[in-house]
């Protein structure tokens, strides 16, 4: 009966990184106005809260989906080593460094990682208490 | 009406407080200690677990419930609070004697036993149940409308 049924896992790390919001695509004035105070040249920072999902048939004999500390392993090297106390901008050079395009960002950077036995169907990233963004990374029907 | 349209989910939540601990018989300490880390420790460990149970459905139009939550309160605490709260759950519930009581595995348990109970009621469906075992972890569980 267990080790058929899917289930997901989600766990939340974090991080602490500057950033600034702004594109060479824009003028300084449009910049201005479409960022306002995220714009400011000297960037700024967050604690960022990112939370994984992962999903499968937990493992037989140990009951996991996946053991915690390989887990954490992966995550420590594949996105915390990347991102922690770094700036977001010298980090990810291509796109504006929102919520939306880190979370997206986060999924590329971890979907390979996460692909066996468990696979990343979604990546949480919490930019602020008020600011939650989500890409939900597909994967197959799960529903029991 | 479009029957999607109708469905509502309520979502109440149960918490207890109990022990486990992470070990398979078949392997050495060594090989324990490798897949389990700090969870393997003889006398095990606790955390203040918390369930979200999710029941969707159409609301009754004459009392506006999906499922009354006195009727669901009594279950969830028969079926959760009174057999997880403060115990061992390795030695205490008898599916965990040799499953492991993972957040997985607690979550798959009772997420079986709590789709059949709900669904015996004729009020509404057990679509999701949620267990928590820290701010930080949680495993889900979830239903389609109808089982294979």
């Amino acid at each position: 009966m267990n080790g058929e049924r899917l289930v997901e896992l989600t766990r939340r790390y974090r991080f602490e990184a500057a950033h600034r919001l702004h594109t060479t695509l824009l003028s300084e004035d449009e910049n201005q106005r479409v960022f306002g105070k995220c714009c400011r040249p000297g960037g700024h920072g967050h604690n960022y809260e990112v939370e994984l999902t992962l999903r499968g048939r937990p493992d037989g004999m140990s009951g996991f989906l996946m053991s915690r500390q390989r887990m954490d392993a992966l995550v420590e090297e594949h996105l915390l080593a990347r991102v922690d106390h770094r700036n977001l901008n010298d980090v990810i050079d291509d796109v504006v460094t929102t919520g939306e395009n880190l979370a997206r960002r986060f999924h590329e950077w971890l979907r390979p990682v996460f692909d066996r036995p468990a696979e990343l169907v979604r990546v949480r990233v919490r930019e602020t208490p008020k600011n939650l963004f989500e890409y939900p990374g597909g994967g197959t029907e799960w529903k029991n | 009406m479009n029957e999607r349209t109708d469905l509502l989910c309520v979502t109440r939540t149960v918490r207890f407080s109990a022990a486990h601990r992470y070990h398979r018989p078949e392997l050495s300490d060594e090989q324990n200690r490798e897949l389990f880390g700090p969870c393997f420790h003889p006398h095990g460990h606790g955390h203040n677990y918390r369930v979200d149970v999710s029941v969707e459905g159409s609301a009754d139009p004459v009392t506006g419930m999906v499922i009354n939550l006195a009727d669901l309160d009594a279950l969830l605490k028969s079926e959760i609070v009174e057999r997880f709260d403060h115990r061992f759950l390795n030695y205490d519930i008898d599916h965990f004697a040799d499953v492991v009581p993972t957040c997985e595995n607690i979550a798959l348990y009772l997420g079986d036993r709590l789709f059949a109970l709900i669904g015996a009621t004729g009020a509404g469906r057990l679509a999701r149940l949620r267990v928590w075992e820290s701010d930080d972890l949680y495993s889900e569980i979830a239903f389609a409308s109808r089982r294979p």
